[in-house]
């Protein structure tokens, strides 16, 4: 009983992880704060780290071919346990969309259109996602190649126009911080953008039998690493210390675009991108919480949860925070914690678990 | 509430009645077959026919001393009556065979009849009633001998039919001008002229209960997809309804997406553009009596392809293929984005035009986004009454339209100046894409409510919606966005640019064409080098 | 419903069923849905064109009472623009801006105070300059810079301006050229990119500095003067700001010196005394830069190179200046010239013990580790420093004509 029957290439698998991370990485404030101009080389230290996450996800991957992360968790810890862990990702899927669509409300509200109360904004928000995810994901995942496309290009224009008004000095001085700064901004990339394609591990079953998603992904988090420190890059020489006080650094260094006084107020391309990117995500999150809803009820089929799903994130991302400032204190502090846990530790446990169910049961041809 | 539920439940028993009466055809089967009598089946033709006048039967004798009664029977007005007179009835009446002084001469059978006497091209025989009540409606004569229970149906068709001219609604500056008309085998002939290949075949079907029109569809054999076809035989033949009229009728029974805006099969009135799209492995479909033929499976890049685009060179077809594009956008988001600027996003103007715009928006009544609404919807009006009136009267529609509309209005202070320049260059716009404009015209006023309300996030939401459902949209089996949305590079040679001719190597593979293989020039394609252009060895 | 089963249905194509009704019961809930929804944001953050005042610049005064600030914004009256367009820009009877002040204790609480006086909403996004009065900048200005930077619909690329004596005077100009003073001084600005001899300072270079330690950032001033009777403003000088607070200025030749070193003179014009007479250079690709070096006692010195690019525009003497040796002797002339302005400037900006030129900050970039021993005495270290100055002048052309037009000139 396959509750997904849809197919996605190798390609769009890659683009589709590229997209995920993209949004993120516009709203890099968080990054900053902590390693200041140097965040760009924490793109590349995060790489590394979110490739050992993958090489946990593909083993996983490998010892159960075809099955989806919470059809895996029931194989591997029996039909109780596995449900319970089960809902525990189910919580983290809800929680991340909840935060995601939050910080969209905001970013709409506080640059966009002041005055306009969050409901609005992220009702609107939510029935454009549902819309998506009724229609298929596969289709979703089919427009990413050209999202993708899309946003690179906006994003190397607006560095081209913001050239002339760069600094380089601003990148020096260069790995003066204390160590501990580096490993927490690391943990933090990792965490926050690159760990979340867990989120990927209910759509790689989608993937056709002799492709290989662990490949998919590396290339799709590699793109999006150099992507990022290319961002990072460009804010860093455009703002100079600036960057550490104002809330969206990639806003700021678009905003401050006027080429022959006819090419200025870039920062609607960049809001339409972003609004863009958002979707996408908070759509393959709303997936993969009503995918595994469905699994974990038992149902035949997904479409009637999309709406419940839906809703709910709606009312979570409501109260989840009450001030901006809350918003930035987490990212500081409680984030990577958070995070980790799902995108890290779970999994390993379920490795662990699985490569010792397979010593202990050899005979048994599945697990 | 209950009066809601009835209603429903009459929709539902509604469905039911009409399948009735096509059973009656199916009993009595033997009363259909003909009888050796001849004026049997003269009185019962007659009663079919009832009152209609236009219905002629000539009954006659020939041979020796006419001995053979035959009785012909036909449609005026359908039919070529010199064909009936030269070649029916003179052959019968005056032929030799008959009048030579040896005895019985009798015909065996009326196929021999139609073998050695009838000189006309193409005829068969016919057996049961309704063949024959077809076959003259067909614009056919029939010929029925008396002692023989089968009829020769005889093609003598004629009748009046417009000329071959340039259609209305796709004109070109370079290429042919040729345009369909409403008659069915005219029309396969244009297309035959064009694609001279035994593997065009042209299958013949007949849709609809009382109109029976003839319907052919047209493809390749050997490039198009069979599962294709065999997909749109079912879809047509599924359809069991009253009459058919136009080509749109058959394009809303089998098309994929009903509720949506965007139409999933393309029409065109241009023999060249009809062959050339049977080229890259789609299907046509032709109907009698309507000029518009239509095209499976269709792409959206299709909207912005015209058939000149092949005809003329590559830089200025590319030129021309942006240029629908940028058309698209501003007739989709044109007024939408002008509310949204002015009225949220006053940012993103840059100063001057934002004091000029402020100057003219001073003295209004209305606030922009009514404004706005108020004048599309005047010259959505204005669009409808200038295709509705008489020829003669159209000059003053369209002096009242700009004059009153545009001047007038802004001089009186009603509406703002740049409201009406935005509506025009709209309007403008959305002529250049004929294809797209309907779900344009309609697309545009969603945009404009979610542009008055929510701003510039209202038209971003409102768009994205518009792709996931352009996304989700296939045509017959094919992917509406390709080679968007399944990004294939390959396709993309002929979308927002025209590759240069000897490029474009392989079909389209959204198609799913069965010969991928088009030409097979090496790239850069020089034609003042000799023969090494041509890979491998070419007949 | 069971008749339904014994015939065959109407359309049998994709859907089996007859789902029309459900689909329409549902259709029209969402849209009504939606409707009432949309409907009610309709009173949300929208602003119509005709109830926006749209500020072109802003000015600051202190007032006779001391924790009071005078506001002054100048905003377009669109109308008028339109009819002074139209009229052929002959006799515009009104004027096509008018001057809004207020007097109140912040820079937001002044502006909360013009909505009780005024119609429409005040909008800040296209302000395009900041004149702060020099009474106020040497108080601090500090709280001015702050709210504008954090306030979402301000730019970052505003040009800031100290006017000498009251900035809502400067406002209140006619000038022949534009309709409106806001336009005229932003454009007066961005001209000045000929010139070379006026710092530009944007809000967002003005906040850059205030956050280094060392560095003190700089604002142009601006005075009005009187010429046959009629008032005018002129772009004069540099303001020097130290904590937010101004405390002296440039002359133009320091200012011109100043950026040199910063690198920021990209064009410009000097006229050279030389023997025989005055001679006009004008420069047209010019580079500065300055590096930190490290001496041979550890220490670290400044070493300022400059390389100047010109033609000569015009030549009053009698002289063929277009000799090699007369261009050698010319660009001698020019180098110590540029060396004087710089001179200058450091002596000023030692002087005020501002580090207007960024040295403290190149030493934080390339030398860290120094940085963290000199930054608490930064100002003393920043007096103790003497930068070699090396300067390289290049005159490339001479224009038109090379010899003289005096007589015997043409052999």
């Amino acid at each position: 009983m396959k509750l997904e029957n849809g197919h996605v290439s190798e390609r769009a698998l890659m683009f589709s992880v590229f997209c995920f991370m993209q949004g993120t990485m516009l709203r890099a404030a968080f990054i900053v704060a902590i390693t200041k101009n140097d965040s760009w080389a924490m793109a590349f230290t995060g790489l590394v780290f979110s490739l050992l996450l993958i090489v946990i996800y593909v083993a996983l991957f490998r010892r159960y071919p075809q099955k989806n992360l919470f059809e895996i968790n029931e194989s591997i810890f029996g039909p109780i346990f596995g449900k319970l862990i089960s809902v525990l990702y189910l919580f983290f899927f809800l929680s991340l969309a909840a935060l995601n669509t939050h910080d969209l409300g905001d970013f709409v509200v506080g640059h966009m259109m002041p005055g306009t109360p969050l409901t609005a904004v992220i009702l609107l928000f939510m029935l454009v996602c549902v819309y998506a995810i009724r229609k298929g994901i596969e289709n979703l995942l089919r427009l990413s190649t050209v999202l993708a496309i899309i946003g690179v290009g906006a994003v190397v224009i607006n560095s081209g126009l913001i050239l002339k008004d760069v600094q380089i000095n601003f990148l020096k001085p260069l790995f003066q911080l204390p160590l501990e700064k580096y490993i927490q901004g690391t943990v933090t990339i990792t965490a926050i953008p690159m760990g979340e394609i867990v989120a990927f591990a209910m759509i790689v079953p989608m993937l056709d039998k002799n492709k290989s998603a662990g490949k998919a992904l590396a290339k799709g988090l590699v793109l999006s690493a150099i992507f990022l420190a290319f961002i990072m890059l460009r804010d860093i020489v455009t703002l100079g210390p600036l960057i550490t006080i104002v809330g969206l650094p990639s806003y700021e260094s678009v905003r401050y675009i006027n080429v022959a006084g006819v090419l200025t107020r870039m920062e609607s391309i960049y809001a339409i991108i972003l609004i863009s990117l958002f979707m996408f995500k908070v759509g393959i999150l709303l997936y993969a919480s009503v995918l595994g809803l469905a699994q974990l009820l038992n149902f035949k089929s997904y479409p009637p949860l999309i709406r419940i799903c839906g809703a709910s994130i709606f009312f979570y991302a409501l109260i989840v925070f009450e001030a901006v400032m809350e918003n930035v204190d987490w990212g500081a502090t409680t984030a990577p914690f958070f995070s980790l846990t799902f995108e890290f530790a779970l999994p390993t446990f379920s490795l662990v678990a699985a490569v010792i169910k397979k010593a202990v049961t050899p005979q048994e041809a599945e697990g | 509430m209950r009066y809601l539920q009835k209603l429903i439940r009459q929709i539902k028993t509604q469905n039911g009645i009409t399948i009735e009466k096509t059973s009656e055809n199916e009993e009595g089967e033997d009363s259909q077959k003909l009888s050796p009598d001849l004026k049997t089946n003269l009185d019962k033709i007659k009663k079919i026919f009832g009152e209609s006048c236009d219905l002629v039967v000539r009954e006659f004798s020939f041979g020796k001393d006419e001995c053979i009664k035959a009785g012909l029977v036909f449609i005026d007005g359908l039919t070529n009556l010199q064909m009936i007179n030269d070649n029916i009835i003179m052959p019968l009446l005056f032929d030799s065979r008959f009048f030579r002084s040896d005895n019985s001469v009798s015909i065996s059978s009326i196929e021999e009849l139609g073998e050695t006497l009838v000189s006309v091209g193409d005829l068969k025989t016919v057996q049961t009633l309704p063949e024959v009540t077809d076959a003259s409606l067909s614009g056919n004569a029939v010929l029925m001998i008396e002692g023989f229970d089968k009829a020769l149906d005889i093609s003598v068709k004629g009748w009046d039919k417009r000329a071959i001219s340039e259609p209305d609604t796709e004109t070109v500056v370079r290429g042919p001008r040729e345009g369909f008309i409403e008659n069915l085998r005219t029309n396969t002939a244009m297309i035959r002229r064009k694609v001279k290949t035994p593997a065009l075949k042209v299958v013949p079907i007949k849709i609809g209960d009382r109109t029976n029109t003839q319907v052919n569809i047209l493809y390749i054999e050997g490039i198009a997809d069979p599962a294709l076809i065999q997909e749109i035989k079912r879809r047509l033949s599924n359809i069991s309804t009253d009459a058919i009229l136009s080509a749109g009728n058959i394009e809303q029974f089998i098309e994929d997406a009903p509720s949506s805006v965007f139409q999933t099969i393309r029409y065109s009135e241009k023999p060249d553009t009809i062959a050339g799209k049977l080229l890259e492995g789609r299907a046509a479909i032709i109907i009698d009596g309507t000029p518009f033929v239509l095209s499976i499976p269709m792409l959206f890049i299709e909207n912005f392809q015209a058939s000149e685009d092949y005809a003329v060179r590559t830089s200025y077809a590319t030129s021309m293929r942006i240029l629908r594009f940028i058309a698209f956008f501003i007739s989709l988001f044109g007024p939408a984005l002008y509310v949204a600027l002015a009225t949220y996003h006053q940012e993103l103007l840059p100063t001057t035009l934002l004091v000029t715009m402020a100057a003219s928006s001073d003295a209004l009544p209305f606030p922009a986004a009514l404004e706005t609404g108020l004048m599309m919807l005047a010259f959505e009006i204005l669009k409808e009454a200038g295709v509705r009136m008489p020829r003669p009267i159209g000059q003053a529609v369209s002096i009242v339209g700009a004059l009153v509309m545009g001047q007038a209005a802004v001089e009186a202070g009603l509406v703002g100046a740049p409201i009406v320049i935005v509506i025009a260059i709209t309007a403008v716009a959305s002529f250049a894409i004929p294809f797209a404009s309907e779900a344009v015209s309609l697309l545009k006023w969603m945009l404009l409510v979610l542009a008055a309300t929510m701003g510039s996030f209202g038209i971003t939401i409102g768009s994205l919606a518009i792709v996931i459902h352009l996304a989700s949209l296939k045509s017959f089996g094919a992917d509406y966005l390709a080679p968007f949305a399944p990004y294939q590079t390959s396709d993309l040679k002929d979308t927002i640019i025209r590759a240069p001719l000897w490029a474009m190597r392989t079909r389209p593979r959204s198609l799913n064409p069965q010969d991928l293989k088009r030409q097979n020039f090496n790239i850069p394609y020089d034609p003042t080098k000799g023969n090494e252009n041509k890979q491998g060895e070419q007949k | 419903m069971k008749k339904r089963k014994a015939k065959a249905p109407k359309h049998d194509l994709i859907r089996k069923t007859n789902r029309f009704p459900q689909f329409a019961k549902r259709a029209t809930s969402l849209i009504l849905c939606i409707g009432i929804i949309l409907s009610f944001s309709s009173c949300w953050s929208r602003r119509e064109l005709n109830t926006l005042a749209i500020v072109l610049a802003t000015a600051f005064d202190t007032t006779t009472q001391p924790e009071m600030l005078q506001v002054t914004a100048q905003v377009v009256k669109p109308g008028q623009i339109k009819a002074s367009s139209s009229a052929s820009g002959g006799e515009a009877t009104q004027k096509a801006y008018t001057n809004i002040k207020s007097i109140d204790k912040s820079v937001i609480s002044a502006y909360a105070k013009i909505t009780r006086m005024n119609n429409r909403t005040m909008y800040f996004s296209h302000n395009r300059i900041i004149i702060l009065s020099r009474e106020l900048a040497e108080k601090g200005i500090s709280e001015e810079v702050d709210s504008f930077t954090r306030n979402n619909e301000t730019r970052l690329n505003v040009y800031l301006l100290v006017s000498e004596g009251k900035a809502s005077d400067i406002l209140n100009e006619e000038f022949d050229l534009e309709s409106i003073p806001a336009n005229h001084i932003a454009e007066m600005i961005e001209n000045q990119k000929i010139n070379s001899e006026t710092a530009i300072t944007t809000l967002r270079d003005f906040d850059i500095a205030m956050l280094s330690d060392s560095t003190t950032p700089l604002v142009p001033i601006i005075k009005i003067y009187e010429t046959d009777g009629k008032n005018d403003a002129k772009l004069e000088g540099t303001a020097v700001f130290k904590d937010g607070k101004m405390i002296g200025e440039f002359n133009v030749s320091q200012t011109r010196g100043l950026l040199w070193v910063t690198g920021k003179a990209h064009q410009g014009v000097e006229t050279v005394q030389t023997d025989w007479g005055q001679v006009d250079l004008r420069f047209s690709h010019s580079q500065g830069s300055f590096k930190i070096v490290k001496n041979e006692d550890g220490s670290t010195g400044i070493r300022i190179k400059i390389d100047a690019r010109g033609c000569i525009d015009s030549n009053a003497t009698e002289e063929d200046i277009s000799t090699v040796q007369n261009l050698e002797k010319l660009e001698k002339k020019a180098e110590e010239y540029i060396r004087g302005d710089v001179e200058d400037a450091i002596k000023q900006a030692k002087a005020l013990s501002a580090d207007v030129f960024g040295f403290g900050e190149a030493i934080r970039r390339d030398y860290p580790k120094d940085w963290e021993k000199m930054k608490g005495n930064w100002d003393k270290e920043f007096l103790m420093l003497e930068p070699e100055i090396e300067i390289t002048v290049s005159l490339t052309c001479t224009g038109g004509i090379g010899k003289p037009i005096v007589p015997g000139g043409a052999e």
